[in-house]
């Protein structure tokens, strides 16, 4: 019984060890991006917008902020993101990799969601 | 009973790496992406790129019909690989080209507004990304929502965005 279950692990070690640490790798890679913060251009269309913005997605940018500090991917698509293009039926910033800073952004929109409560 | 040396390595390297780099690129990117489409696109690429290792070795086959089979999958991946080959060259036209040709989009969607970019985020081209226009000749603005033509959508409009 020992025996066999020692054959086993040997034999995953020998032919599987390698997919699984690269899918790890790959898994790993994804959760790093989406626990990661957002581009300063989003931070930029949600302080253009917030003045407009519904009360609930106002309190969903609140609540995201309160927990981490900043948005992350994970929370922002498509939860914030497609909360901000219901209430305003449009994107403004189409130049995703524009002059945006991040901290400046980000502390834009900590202003705007402290000034909510 | 021990292991020997041959039951080492039932999966050789090569196919190890093959398939960690298949679940790796799906699984990741599904994490990455927070959809399926990722896990969709590289179990599809993982099928696909065995096709010529599969189709050969039928090739060898003593039996006619398993011979066929392997001509059968050689002759497929020519024609995903052929179709794959446009894809892309439609990217590189699209990209760089001075116009495109408006049977190749999907439909007009008019004039360009304020508000053209975020109706097609939140309809056709909804979990579709990145969403770009492409500024053509004679006033026109090609869109397309996600990367390539296939897996994509591609629409003409008129006019240009702000």
């Amino acid at each position: 019984m020992k025996q066999t279950f020692l054959n086993a692990i040997r034999w995953f070690v020998w032919n599987l060890s390698l997919p699984t640490v690269m899918l790890l790798i790959g898994v790993g890679f994804g959760a790093q991006y989406q626990l990661s913060e957002v581009d300063g251009w989003s931070y930029a269309e949600i302080v253009k917008f917030w003045p407009d913005l519904s009360p609930q997605t106002r309190d969903r940018i609140a609540m995201t902020f309160d927990a981490h500090g900043k948005i992350r991917h994970w929370d922002y698509y498509p939860a914030i993101f497609d909360s901000v293009l219901t209430d305003m039926k449009v994107i403004t910033v189409t130049d995703f990799q524009g002059p945006y800073n991040v901290e400046a952004e980000r502390v834009q929109l900590a202003q705007l969601v402290k000034g909510k409560n | 009973m021990q292991l020997t040396a041959k039951d080492r390595n039932v999966i050789p390297w090569i196919d190890q790496i093959f398939f960690g780099l298949i679940l790796s690129m799906g699984i990741g990117g599904a994490v990455w992406d927070k959809s399926w489409g990722p896990i969709r696109f590289w179990l599809a690429f993982g099928v696909i790129a065995w096709l010529p290792s599969v189709g050969s070795r039928l090739l060898k086959s003593q039996q006619p019909r398993a011979r066929l089979l392997g001509k059968l999958l050689l002759s497929a991946f020519a024609v995903v690989l052929l179709i794959g080959v446009l894809d892309i060259a439609d990217r590189i036209y699209l990209t760089n080209g001075a116009s495109y040709p408006a049977w190749l989009t999907q439909r007009d969607i008019g004039p360009v507004t304020r508000a053209t970019f975020g109706h097609l985020a939140m309809n056709e081209c909804k979990g579709h990304w990145p969403i770009q226009g492409f500024p053509k000749a004679g006033d026109v603005t090609v869109y397309r929502c996600g990367f390539d033509w296939l897996g994509g959508h591609t629409f003409i409009a008129h006019g240009r965005e702000e």
